[in-house]
């Protein structure tokens, strides 16, 4: 669906007019449908990206928007020379092994610490490299451009974005009954949004045959 | 999207144009769920560093005096006789009560001063600037310092607050809100860089121990006009607008020279005679030879180096916090350097944008505004609105936590321990048709 086609199930939604509505411009109704994105990203993480950066001598922390300005969280440091990822810890567990990392340079680095949201470390730094990394994040979605332009969500998670704007459509219309009796509805979406973006994608299951004794197929069909 | 264009948007949902909510109280709601949502979330963290011994904005004398001045500051006076009196030494507050008078240690209005006097009857504080939340972690020349509780250190019934050596832990204290101590104290003192005349606007030059210097980006426009003496400039600066170079050094000499080639000032200073160059007016004049700029002007955009790391922290509240000019400069060696989460700076204006969360965390503060105007009593309270948008809110905490604490998404998993069970192994369990061979 494109932005015109959720607008359009929206208002159908509302029980208003697609093409002019009154209780709405359509620029409120695509704004929506942008934070219902932006609600959706938040939840499901269902937007990655990816981007290179290279290490700076000297330098120990790096602001997530020097990387890429649309980042939510990063996940994944590739050190893309040595095909290595850089493990994840907090400055605590730093504080347990040296209670002066700080000062420690060392040939690459190795770990990865968060620091505050758009700010995070490496350990231990680097003198002299310059040394390139991917880092692979969750990313903000973009505001959709025009009409025409379609969420990167999976088809399915698109009908959120719909459900979302009918939800808002209520809440502005003062009516809180039904949007609240929306909210499960919009939990269930969120929560498979967030599995299709996570654990369903990774999840490479072995499918095979119950190995219980003397048990049929399905279908019928006995076991040899 | 600014705070105003935010407060347009919440009022198209209250559908109200300031009759029942004016936009100065749907301001204030905006500040205080911006606040909110920064300290609950414990997401936005910066490092203050402190110089040693702790500087304070001011010293007070009486407790009202605070009400007077903003900025840390630091009660330097001990109270006395139920707070009518305030003395600068212990053995006052002694001679007040009538009781015999023991020395005491030396006053002070300042504790830096404590680099001159040495020990003194007052604690060793430190004062966390207004922003501030709480505190993740503290450091000391950028070595850890540990917490611990006043109650712990005066079991070691000693004057801690005063012990000279190296600092390993420190404590909330027994200061004003806001304010930590650190023991054992360094009384010498240490600053990183002091900003020389910054009154005067952003900073020019660096000097100091290290060796520094300038490059200025690609970006930064070439000189617009070259002159010669000091005299072309007011004549100069009234005609020609841009940015004007003195392409001459000036000389030592009685009548301050301006020479065109480094040997002539070397002739006239009385040094040995540097070898000649070709003297060019604009950058362009590289291409036969000439050294003319760019020049490094305008602000500071980075700093590098090799050794060590210079992070810019941004507060304050703008259009964009990402721009301006650097206010000042700290270092962590020899200093106390605090990893604290912070609230925000300064009340924020509707041309302001709440720069220190993400810009998607916008929504929520809309949805705290909308709760806390649908919760306010009179003709527009809506109960049922109030707690929805208040529960958006919540989740909107939720996010900004989840998003500050960013390794969630990189988990190491650690393997159970394994516990030494004796049990008997199973039985081995054949397929009921066994031996039957399947074909």
């Amino acid at each position: 669906m494109n932005q015109s086609d959720i607008r359009t199930r929206i208002l159908d939604g509302l029980n208003d007019s697609n093409t002019a509505p009154r209780f709405w411009t359509l620029t409120q109704i695509n704004d929506i449908i942008d934070e219902a994105a932006e609600v959706l990203a938040e939840e499901a993480g269902a937007i990655r990206r990816s981007a290179i950066f290279s290490l700076k001598p000297g330098k120990q922390y790096y602001y997530i928007q020097e990387i890429a300005q649309d980042m939510m969280v990063p996940y994944r440091f590739w050190m893309t020379n040595l095909n290595r990822r850089l493990v994840a810890i907090s400055m605590s567990d730093l504080d347990q092994t040296n209670q002066r990392w700080v000062d420690v340079f060392g040939t690459y680095p190795e770990y990865w610490f968060p620091v505050s949201w758009n700010l995070f470390g490496i350990y231990p730094r680097v003198a002299t490299l310059s040394e390139a990394i991917r880092c692979d994040y969750i990313a903000w979605p973009k505001a959709l451009m025009d009409d025409d332009d379609e969420p990167e969500f999976n088809g399915t998670d698109q009908d959120m974005l719909v459900q979302y704007g009918i939800y808002d459509g209520l809440l502005k219309r003062w009516d809180s009954e039904q949007a609240t009796a929306m909210l499960p509805k919009l939990a269930s979406m969120i929560s498979r949004a967030s599995a299709r973006a996570g654990i369903w994608r990774t999840d490479a299951r072995e499918f095979r045959v119950s190995q219980t004794t003397d048990e049929s197929y399905r279908t019928g069909i006995g076991r040899r | 999207m600014s705070i105003g264009d935010d407060l347009d948007w919440v009022q198209s949902r209250l559908q109200d144009n300031e009759a029942l909510w004016t936009r100065e109280e749907l301001l204030r709601y905006y500040n205080d769920g911006y606040r909110r949502i920064m300290s609950e979330s414990a997401a936005v963290t910066r490092f203050t560093v402190l110089d040693v011994p702790g500087r304070f904005s001011y010293t007070y004398c009486y407790d009202w005096e605070a009400k007077e001045v903003s900025g840390t500051m630091l009660q330097v006076m001990f109270p006395c006789k139920s707070g009518a009196y305030v003395s600068t030494y212990l053995w006052e507050a002694q001679e007040l009560d009538g009781v015999t008078t023991v020395n005491s240690q030396p006053g002070l209005t300042q504790l830096w001063e404590m680099s001159e006097i040495g020990s003194v009857d007052h604690h060793f504080q430190f004062g966390l600037p207004k922003s501030h939340d709480h505190i993740k972690r503290i450091a000391y020349d950028d070595e850890l310092l540990l917490p611990v509780a006043v109650k712990e250190l005066d079991w070691s019934d000693q004057i801690w607050f005063r012990a000279p050596g190296e600092p390993r832990w420190w404590t909330s204290g027994v200061g004003r809100n806001r304010d930590f101590e650190i023991y054992e104290i360094v009384t010498a003192y240490s600053q990183g860089y002091a900003q020389m005349d910054s009154d005067n606007g952003i900073p020019r030059q660096f000097t100091g121990d290290r060796t520094y210097s300038a490059s200025p980006d690609s970006s930064v426009p070439n000189n617009a006009y070259a002159y010669t003496t000091s005299g072309d400039v007011d004549g100069l600066t009234a005609d020609l607008g841009g940015f004007g170079v003195r392409i001459t050094i000036q000389a030592n000499d009685a009548q301050k020279t301006f020479c065109t080639q480094q040997w002539e000032a070397d002739q006239l200073n009385g040094n040995t005679l540097s070898t000649g160059a070709i003297v060019g007016c604009f950058n362009f004049e590289s291409i036969y030879g000439a050294s003319v700029g760019p020049y490094a002007v305008g602000c500071i955009r980075s700093i590098i180096s090799p050794d060590r790391e210079y992070l810019p922290m941004m507060s304050g509240a703008a259009p964009d916090l990402m721009y301006g000019s650097i206010r000042e400069f700290k270092s962590s060696a020899l200093s106390v350097s605090v990893i604290e989460t912070v609230i925000p700076d300064l009340p924020l204006t509707e041309d302001d944008l709440p720069g220190l969360i993400p810009a998607q965390m916008q929504k929520y503060l809309r949805y705290y505004v909308l709760a806390t105007a649908y919760a306010k009593q009179g003709e527009g309270q809506r109960k049922d609105l109030a707690e929805h948008y208040e529960m958006r809110f919540q989740r909107g905490i939720g996010v900004l936590a989840r998003i500050g604490w960013i390794t969630r998404m990189d988990r190491v998993y650690v393997r159970e321990e394994i516990t030494e069970t004796v049990v008997r192994p199973p039985r081995v369990r054949l397929p009921v048709h066994y031996p039957v061979v399947l074909y």
